[in-house]
């Protein structure tokens, strides 16, 4: 469905990503790990068309992606969480879920969808009238996450989603996002949480310095030497 | 001190700086979705004071008709001056000030040019029509108007920033502009219709001012400043707190040139605007 | 340390201002005249390019200080009959205590840029109404200074040429202290200032001291070359000298030349102020406000050109060119 092709990218001249490729398929669960600087927010930006690659292919059912604009890239099925969640501060809960439909070919679903994510995540409904801003770093990951599933994604993409979250609140998100795999969504999971991510996730990617050094199914990652040393402390 | 004209003077500090605020309105929105102010708003007002002048010389029309052309074409206005200024810039805050000072002399120039330096006046069928209210007040008719016209519009202003999605896509690129092209709001497209909004306030402020006020091309400056400080006043962006510092604008210029003489009655506005900022550094509508 | 290139620059500059300096003395009045006025622009801007360029607060207040410069020492000659130098310190001095205010309250209440921008603005609107409206600084109808055969004591002067070499020194007073402070450890703590305040305060950068000298610094010197600029007028307008639009105008200029660089303000005013007076000399009588409205044009088209001005984008173009030809060297095989 999503397939990266030696895809180079950067700021202001200095490369950030070099010569990436990797693909999700249709009904994937893919993660892709590494420590921060290696380029990983980037890798997420340049496929939601925020940043610009200088270089190379990123195909999305069958057309290039590069030049589009991020809100058409939104439109076409590709919905983000981004790091740090990004909530609209001063909305409301239910004001931030209805802007996760703006665009216009999510307009008329949005009351079902709305129900559904209200469903996932009872805590929101609860909340709708709060604002934003003064929500616990959980919730604002959960609304963050509801936000983008009300653009009616086809690939959800979220861009390290345990990031400074309580375990019990992890868990909740990562079984929110288990259910929504088995109903069919993709998904591209940026973590740094190589433990979690591999438990979740069938297969993924290791990116290091902008640059992909393994890949492979969750067994073989979480068995590779390599992994075990840098990333899980083994 | 006579306070028999005090309910007079204040109704008509009131009405003028309803007008105050529609011109700081037309910068709050311009800054709400670039963080940029163009300087030359005020100049913008005496555009399209000017163009109502025309179209009453050319066609008879009367101001209060005329603003069906004023306001698109100061729309449109509003628009060229986010394609080809701001957007070139990209928001650049010091960038587009400097080059709305480059602005102020083309469209002060221009207005010379063609209209010459002398006053002109714009009768409308409403101007020399009063309206009493018991035995103190004799309003003009035209602030009257201008006084609905302002409540309309901020009605209206509330309802499409509360309740439709183009006002909460307004407030999106506000408070997070990647998270609104994100979500897939057209963060351009946004941009170019609240600068036009933008341009058609101005051209209702113009055609409130017109009958009351005479025009000159070297008006701009005090336009400009008179939206500027209810603006600041309410902290750039709180659309509500400008139309309301707008009045209080407009409040200390009636009461300044009606009870108190000479220069500081005229400079009562800046005054109050300067003490005000000293003691609420962060404008009147927030805690600190 | 000196290296052969600032060697040559230092010699290179000091040749061009000495060109510039006996050029100016041989043109003929009317177009002296305008050098003057364009010498005059020019230190007004480097006075305000201290404040504005360097820290980075776009001050647009200054019209108050050039308008105290003109007016009070004008004011305290004819009616105390108190000598100009004296009056020219004095205006200087309530400048700079003024300006110390401003900055201060600035300071206080943490005013970012762009606010200081507005603020200013009505501060410089605020002090036009209070200066037409005070009969002792000659209210809405100025000054007439009469001029008799030049006596330096009591700062007259007769012909243009005498008010040109003024003018000059002047400049090159401002351009020299411009230059000692953008090198000296205060330009450096103001740049650290104006591109990161909290970063400068975390390294231990006095904010408030920086903000308050260079405003001070900026506010005498506008001030003694608005008396510059009234002496050489005659005419004392307050229209012109305590109006918005002449700080509009000097930030114009800095900001076509370069804000924030040394020469930035010199190329803007003394580009531009000889364009204005060309265009108004050639268009002003056939169509009033033509000229004024092709240079707003112009320095619109510059500004979206070279964001930078006009001496950066020079700079840039120059190491574009040099790239370009270490470029072809390179390709040549050794
Ligand atoms: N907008 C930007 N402008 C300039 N440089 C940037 C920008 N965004 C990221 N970078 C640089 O690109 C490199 C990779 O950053 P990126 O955010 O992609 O890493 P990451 O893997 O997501 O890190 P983290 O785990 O901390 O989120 C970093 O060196 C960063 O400084
Ligand atoms: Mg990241």
């Amino acid at each position: 469905m999503l397939e990266l092709q030696s895809v180079h990218a950067g700021y202001d001249g200095i490369e950030v990503l070099s010569n990436v490729s990797l693909s999700v398929g249709d009904g994937d669960y893919v993660t892709l790990l590494g420590a921060n600087n290696a380029g990983k927010s980037t890798l997420v930006n340049c496929i939601s068309g925020l940043v610009r690659p200088t270089n190379g292919r990123i195909i999305y059912k069958g057309s290039d992606l590069v030049g589009v604009p991020p809100h058409e890239i939104t439109s076409m099925g590709i919905c983000q969480v981004p790091e740090g969640r990004q909530l609209f501060p001063s909305m409301t809960v239910l004001e931030n879920l209805l802007m996760g439909g703006i665009a216009p070919n999510a307009r008329s679903r949005r009351p079902e969808r709305l129900e559904f994510v209200f469903e996932l995540f009872p805590r929101l409904a609860e909340r709708r009238k709060q604002q934003a801003g003064t929500l616990s770093g959980g919730e604002q990951q959960m609304a963050a996450i509801g936000r983008a599933l009300i653009g009616g994604p086809t690939l959800l993409v979220l861009d390290e989603p345990s990031l400074g979250l309580s375990p019990l609140f992890v868990k909740a998100i990562f079984e929110a996002l288990r259910g929504l795999h088995q109903g069919g969504l993709s998904i591209l999971l940026v973590e740094q949480n190589l433990s979690v991510a591999l438990r979740h996730a069938q297969r993924g990617y290791v990116l290091e310095r902008g640059e992909i050094v393994l890949a492979g199914n969750n067994a073989k990652l979480r068995d590779d030497p390599h992994v075990r040393r840098a990333y899980l402390g083994l | 001190m006579d306070l028999s004209i005090l309910p007079q003077t204040i109704a008509q500090g009131v009405l003028v700086g309803s007008t105050y605020g529609l011109i700081g309105l037309s910068m709050g929105l311009m800054y709400s979705v670039s963080g940029a102010i163009s300087l030359a708003q005020g100049h913008m007002v005496s555009m399209s004071m000017y163009l109502v002048l025309s179209l009453y010389t050319g066609l008879q029309l009367d101001p209060y008709v005329s603003v069906a052309i004023t306001l698109p074409v100061l729309a449109l206005a509003g628009a060229a001056l986010y394609w080809f200024l701001i957007r070139p810039l990209s928001g650049n805050a010091i960038m587009v000030f400097q080059a709305s000072l480059g602005l102020m002399f083309l469209i002060e120039n221009v207005l010379l040019m063609i209209y010459g330096g002398q006053f002109h006046q714009v009768p409308s069928i409403v101007s020399n029509r009063f309206i009493t209210f018991g035995d103190a007040m004799i309003m003009k008719l035209p602030l009257l108007i201008g006084f609905g016209v302002t409540g309309a519009l901020a009605g209206i202003l509330f309802v499409t920033l509360e309740y439709t999605d183009y006002g909460r896509s307004m407030r999106a690129v506000h408070q997070n502009e990647r998270s609104a092209a994100l979500v897939g709001v057209n963060v351009q497209k946004v941009r170019l219709w609240v600068f036009a909004m933008s341009g058609a306030v101005i051209a209702i402020a113009g055609v409130l001012l017109v009958p009351s006020t005479p025009l000159h091309p070297a008006e701009g400056l005090k336009y400009t400043l008179v939206g500027l400080m209810p603006l600041v006043l309410a902290g750039m962006s709180n659309f509500f707190g400008i139309l309301l510092s707008g009045v209080i604008i407009g409040l200390a210029e009636a009461i300044g040139t009606v009870y108190i003489s000479g220069a500081i009655g005229l400079s009562l506005p800046y005054i109050i605007f300067i003490l005000i900022l000293i003691f609420r550094p962060h404008g009147l509508f927030k805690g600190h | 340390m000196m290296t052969e290139h600032n060697v040559m620059r230092v010699m290179g500059v000091a040749a061009t201002i000495v060109a510039v300096g006996v050029a100016g003395w041989f043109l003929p009045d009317y177009y002296l005249g305008i050098a003057v006025k364009a010498l005059i622009y020019i230190g007004l801007a480097v006075a305000w390019n201290l404040i504005g360029g360097f820290a980075g607060q776009l001050s647009l207040g200054h019209s108050v200080f050039i308008a105290i410069g003109a007016l009070l020492p004008s004011a305290l000659l004819l009616k105390e009959g108190v000598n100009f130098w004296a009056g020219m310190a004095i205006a200087a001095i309530v400048s700079a205590l003024l300006g110390a205010v401003i900055s201060w309250i600035a300071f206080r209440f943490r005013l970012g840029h762009l606010y200081f921008a507005l603020i200013t603005l009505a501060f410089a609107e605020l002090g036009w109404f209070v200066i037409i409206g005070t009969e002792y600084l000659g209210g809405a109808s100025g000054f007439f200074l009469a001029s008799g055969p030049m006596n330096l004591a009591r700062f007259e002067f007769a012909t243009t040429q005498q008010y040109f070499v003024v003018a000059f020194m002047a400049v090159l007073a401002a351009i020299g202290l411009s230059a000692w402070i953008f090198h000296s450890k205060l330009g450096y703590y103001l740049r650290a200032i104006r591109n990161n305040e909290d970063a400068a305060q975390a390294i231990g950068i006095n904010l408030l001291a920086c903000k308050v000298v260079v405003m001070v610094i900026s506010a005498a010197l506008s001030s003694v070359i608005g008396s510059i600029y009234a002496r050489f007028s005659g005419f004392v307008d307050p229209n012109l000298f305590a109006s918005p639009l002449i700080i509009i105008e000097i930030v114009l200029f800095t900001a076509i030349g370069g804000i924030g660089t040394v020469w930035g303000p010199v190329v803007g005013a003394g580009l531009l102020v000889p364009l204005g007076e060309v265009l108004r000399g050639h268009l002003g009588n056939a169509l009033p406000g033509l000229h004024l409205a092709i240079y707003g044009f112009l320095i619109v088209i510059v500004i979206l050109v070279m964001p930078g001005g006009i001496t950066r984008g020079v700079a840039s173009i120059r190491k574009a060119l040099q790239g370009l030809f270490t470029k072809s060297r390179s390709d040549v095989p050794a």
